[in-house]
Formats: structure tokens, C-alpha cells, sequence
């Protein structure tokens, strides 16, 4: 039984079958052939794995981070980011960095992240001297910060499935975020000051004054819809839907960006998406209930036990695993997928679930952006046109800098548990 | 079976079309909509009267689970489920032909299958009038989301069986992303929750 759960799911996989029908497939096959449960328990465990409060903020995240995307929000982002900058040696490059960590904070959504800001600093940067390698390079990575700052869905899917809370795993994200976004700050100063590249206005007082009014409206939506959650007044789905609100409030009246025809549309489109994730969350939830009453976690974790192996070499293990499912899978299907069978692992060697919950959302944002399947590439080369030939080794060394800050996150954990000490 | 794509020289096909994806698209945006209004008045009632909606919670999660499978029909009416096509898009005719034949017969077979236990599931529900706890809606309403979603996915994935073992999905459902490029029909679209 435990070959078909691991073999079968593998071998379709590979043949391109979507997801949840993976996961539905291997569950009828156990149901019919192996296991003596009726049948409607596939439909009763599939129920019951949505019926829950908490997925209730996947489509209000999506929604808010989706109208908040589709106005001039990150154009006021950019300005602010670049007027904080001022003549720093690389400010412009600094400035995709800083806005796509802050688009992170509003919107959480990575392509997204990478179109929006990407659209915008291409062609100034190539101007400003950077490389094409370069350039789409920085700007298809960067956008990647966007999945571990939160508001993140891949983390509210982890806490789902790892049964951990969502606002300390939010919380956790903060530091790490930042932390990624300051060691490629650092290469991109080295980068730009190796090839003599300076390049923006002189920094003002007054100038910043100007972008931080403009983009104020968009600034105070993490600060009011996460501030409260942190602060334990709302719980992360009410945080969700007054995010919602917010975003209506402020993209329709106060930058008058969009149209009442417009947010309906973004209603359709995260919907839309929203199905597209939950209805694999339904399904391994089936998937998850049968590796539970089959032992199979157990039985991974007393095979880990039995090797006798120190923690940190299976946290390799486990690193090397989630970057290469994350180069060929999206994050959200691997999370939900994984979590059931790595979190017990994880458990048992000792790590903080919060802590391997941004472990492992690290991972597979830089799968992200990884050749060949991350889809950034492909938002990338849609929105620059850049082939892949030249795209790809510009990838490389942020690649690079981005395991560098997964291999600090993974060992060590206080970077990560530090803030959930303050969070009610 | 027939194909309903919106192909060129088939335009009355196409206004039909159009016509039939117009109505889960209007459900899940309205039930959204409402869902996002019904969460903040439920927010204001709380924090600010002191009296918050009951039922407000339950309502939200019996409506997020109704649209997820009404929006699965557009999904699956475009072909944009979440899959991983690393050996499927090297693949050249027939062979593509022959892996896609197989893969949508397989997704045929166990959406019917998880249609007619949910039915099963649902009416069970029904015949024993279980209510939800607070807001007393009858559970069979709830669980018969599931039920319709696969029976709908079962006939639009019959209905768009060439699309499928063709692997193109013509204009699909027309839905526009917002932040991103715009969607090429044939190829999934992003999420957040892909990233």
C-alpha cells in the first residue's frame, strides 16, 4: 500500500496529470483495492478538509493583493523606494529589490510582483547601464521576496496543513523577507560599484515627502490589516476581508485607478484562482487522511531515526528535496503535498514547525524563479522578452544568493521565532 | 462529443459558449462579493457593537466552498488545473495524442467516480436533514457543492475532450489577471498560491 502511495502519485506526476486528480486517483485506488472504508469517505474527508474558517483568507488575500496590483500602486511603490535610495551606488537596482519586498507586503503574489515592478524598471535600468543578463536576472528573483513576506498564501497553506497558526507564521516571514532582500542589496551594490554604476537624484527631505504622501494610502495597508492581526484584535480571514475592503476603498475612491467593472473582474480572476488552489487542498486532504491511517509519516520518521543521523544533515536533505520539487512544482501544490510527510520529520529532529514552515516556503520560492520550471521564468519572458539563453545565467548568481540566506534561515531558527515572541 | 471552442467559423457555437461561462462567472464574483461584505460587517459588529454575527462564519465557508467548485468548472473548461507538464509538453503527435487521451479518460473516470460517491455522501445528508449548527442550514446544500463540481467537471471535461487530447483550449473562459502578462489560453495560469 505504501508503494502505490509514493510510486503512483510520482508516475503521474510525471505524465502531466493535474494535481488534484494525482491526489484523487491515488485515493480511489487505496479505497478500492486495499482499505475496507466506504466510499463516500473520499467525499466526507474531502469536505471536511475545506470546511474551515481559515482558507476563507486565500480568496480575500488574492482578491485585495489582485486589485491592489492592478491600479498605480506600484509605480507609487517604485517612486517611494527610489526617492528613499537617493544617489546610492546601484539605487535603481536597490529600488526593485525594496519595492518588490514592500509589493510583497500589499499584494503577495510573486508573479505578480515581477510583472508589476518588473514593467516598470526594465527599461530604466537598461538605460542606467545594467546588462539585459543583469537586469532580467534581478528582476525576475526579486520578485520571489514577495512569497515570504506576508501576506502569503503559501503560508497560510502551510499552517493548514501543518496545523500551525497563520499570524506566527506570518510574523516569522518579516524577518526573513528582509533578510533575503539585504544580502541581494549587498551583490547589487557590489555589482553596480564594480562596473562604476550611479545612477538616481540626489536624496531630499522633500522629495521623499512627496512619494511617502502619494503612496501613503498603499503604505497603510499592511500596517492596518496585518497590525491588527499581529496585535490579536482579528484573526487572519477577518484580516483578510478588511484588506478587501481596503483595497475596494482606496483603489476605486482614493486613487481612483479602477472601475466598478474592474473589481469585478478581479472578483472572477482570484475566484478563479482560488479554485485552482482550494480544489487541491480538498484533495489531499484525502490524500493526507490516508498517509495518516496507513503510518506512513511513522514510519518515515523512525526510518530517519534509525539512520541515527545529526538533524542538520537531514535538514540538507530535506532543503535539497524541497529546491528540486520547487523547480519543477508550484509552491502551493508542494506545500500541500509535502507538509503531511515532511512537518513529522521535521517534528521528530527537533525543529520549530513555524521555523520549518518558513523553511520551507524559502525553498520553494526560489524554485520560483529556478530553471526550468519556475514561474517567474515565464512571467519574465513574457513581460522583457528576454530568451532564456541569456535569461538563465543572469539567474545564476541570484540563485546563489538566495541559498546563501536559505542556508542561514535554516540554521538558524531565532531569525525566524525571534518576532513570535511579541505576537499575542 | 463535442467541442466548445470558440474557434473561427463557429460563432453561434461561441455566443452559446459565452452564454453558459457568463453564469459561474457571475455566482462566484456576486457569492465573493458578498462573502467579503457579510465578513467586514461581521468584523465592524464585533469589534464595534459588541455583536457580532452568528451565523456570519458558517454562511462565508458554505459559500467559499460552493464557489471553488463552480469556479473548478471554468478551470477545468479552460484546462488550467495545476499539473506539472515536464515529459508531456517534450512529447510530438501522436504520442502527445495518445499520453493526453489517456490523462483526460483518467480525469473522466474519477470525476464521475467522486460525483457518484458524493451523491451518495450527500443524499445520505439530505434523508437525515442534518443542519449546519449555528446557522441551520440544511448540510445537504453544503456537501451537494461537491457533488455538482465533479458532475460538472465530468461534463465539461467530456465536452472539451478534443480540446484536451489536443492540448489547445481555443479563447477559453476570457478571464483577465491582473499584475501579470496577460494569460496565454493554452498555458495554466499563475496563482499566488502556485506564487
Amino acid at each position: 500500500m505504501a508503494w502505490i502511495m509514493t510510486v503512483l502519485p510520482i508516475v503521474l506526476l510525471l505524465l502531466g496529470f493535474p494535481i488534484f486528480i494525482i491526489l484523487l486517483a491515488t485515493a480511489t485506488v487505496l479505497l478500492v483495492g486495499f482499505m475496507n472504508v466506504p466510499l463516500t469517505q473520499l467525499h466526507l474527508v474531502m469536505f471536511g478538509s475545506i470546511d474551515k474558517f481559515a482558507l476563507l483568507s486565500v480568496p480575500f488575500f488574492i482578491f485585495a493583493g489582485d486589485l491592489m496590483g492592478r491600479g498605480g500602486l506600484s509605480k507609487r511603490l517604485v517612486e517611494w523606494v527610489l526617492s528613499i535610495m537617493g544617489r546610492t551606488q546601484g539605487s535603481l537596482a536597490l529600488t526593485a529589490v525594496g519595492a518588490n519586498t514592500v509589493f510583497g507586503a500589499i499584494s503577495g503574489s510573486s508573479a505578480a510582483a515581477v510583472a508589476a515592478i518588473g514593467q516598470l524598471l526594465y527599461g530604466p535600468l537598461r538605460e542606467k547601464g545594467y546588462d539585459e543578463r543583469f537586469t532580467s536576472g534581478l528582476l525576475t528573483s526579486s520578485g520571489a521576496i514577495a512569497l515570504i513576506i506576508p501576506p502569503s498564501i503559501i503560508m497560510i497553506l502551510y499552517g493548514y496543513s501543518a496545523e500551525q497558526s497563520i499570524t506566527h507564521l506570518f510574523i516569522a516571514g518579516i524577518l526573513p523577507g528582509m533578510f533575503i532582500a539585504l544580502l541581494m542589496g549587498a551583490y547589487i551594490y557590489v555589482f553596480a560599484a564594480r562596473r562604476g554604476i550611479r545612477e538616481g537624484e540626489k536624496f531630499s527631505w522633500r522629495r521623499l515627502g512627496r512619494t511617502t504622501r502619494a503612496a501613503a494610502w498603499a503604505l497603510g495597508a499592511p500596517v492596518i490589516v496585518l497590525g491588527g492581526m499581529y496585535a490579536g484584535i482579528v484573526s487572519p480571514t477577518e484580516a483578510a476581508g478588511i484588506a478587501c475592503v481596503y483595497a475596494i476603498v482606496i483603489t476605486r475612491y482614493v486613487y481612483r485607478d479602477i472601475s466598478w467593472k474592474g473589481i469585478w473582474d478581479v472578483a472572477i480572476s482570484s475566484m478563479y484562482l482560488t479554485s485552482q488552489v482550494l480544489i487541491i487542498v480538498a484533495a489531499a486532504g484525502v490524500f493526507s487522511w490516508l498517509l495518516t491511517v496507513s503510518g506512513v509519516p511513522q514510519s518515515l520518521v523512525q526510518f530517519i531515526e534509525s539512520l541515527e543521523v545529526e538533524p542538520w544533515m537531514v535538514l540538507v536533505v530535506i532543503n535539497l528535496l524541497l529546491l528540486a520539487v520547487g523547480c519543477l512544482l508550484d509552491p502551493g501544490s508542494a506545500i500541500l503535498v509535502l507538509t503531511p510527510l515532511l512537518a513529522p520529520i521535521a517534528k521528530a529532529i527537533g525543529v520549530d514547525l513555524v521555523h520549518f514552515g518558513i523553511i520551507m516556503t524559502v525553498n520553494l520560492s526560489i524554485g520560483m524563479f529556478t530553471p526550468p520550471f519556475g514561474i517567474n521564468i515565464f512571467v519574465a519572458q513574457a513581460v522583457f522578452r528576454t530568451p532564456l539563453s541569456v535569461l538563465y545565467p543572469g539567474l545564476a548568481p541570484f540563485i546563489g544568493v538566495n541559498i546563501l540566506a536559505l542556508v542561514v534561515i535554516t540554521y538558524v531558527p531565532q531569525l525566524s521565532l525571534v518576532l513570535t515572541r511579541f505576537v499575542q | 462529443m463535442s467541442d466548445g471552442d470558440l474557434r473561427p467559423g463557429g460563432r453561434e457555437t461561441g455566443s452559446v459558449v459565452r452564454y453558459f461561462l457568463a453564469v459561474p462567472k457571475t455566482i462566484i464574483a456576486s457569492l465573493i462579493l458578498v462573502s467579503i461584505a457579510l465578513n467586514f460587517v461581521n468584523v465592524v459588529a464585533r469589534y464595534a457593537f459588541g455583536d457580532p454575527i452568528a451565523w456570519a462564519e458558517e454562511v462565508m465557508i458554505f459559500i467559499m466552498i460552493w464557489c471553488v467548485f463552480i469556479g473548478a468548472i471554468l478551470v477545468s473548461w479552460d484546462g488550467s488545473h495545476l499539473k506539472m507538464d515536464l515529459i508531456s509538453v517534450t512529447l510530438r503527435a501522436p504520442w502527445k495524442q495518445v499520453l493526453n487521451s489517456v490523462t483526460t479518460a483518467v480525469m473522466l473516470g474519477i470525476c464521475g467516480f467522486v460525483a457518484l460517491q458524493s451523491y451518495d455522501a450527500s443524499m445520505l445528508f439530505a434523508r437525515l436533514g442534518q443542519k449546519s449548527v449555528v446557522a441551520e442550514l440544511p448540510m445537504a446544500i453544503a456537501h451537494g457543492a461537491i457533488t455538482l463540481g465533479f458532475l460538472a467537471l465530468t461534463v465539461v471535461v467530456a465536452v472539451r475532450f478534443r480540446s484536451y487530447v489536443v492540448g489547445s483550449f481555443g479563447a477559453g473562459s476570457g478571464i483577465s489577471f491582473g499584475g501579470g502578462p496577460p494569460a496565454k489560453p493554452d498555458e495554466p495560469a499563475d496563482t499566488k498560491g502556485g506564487g
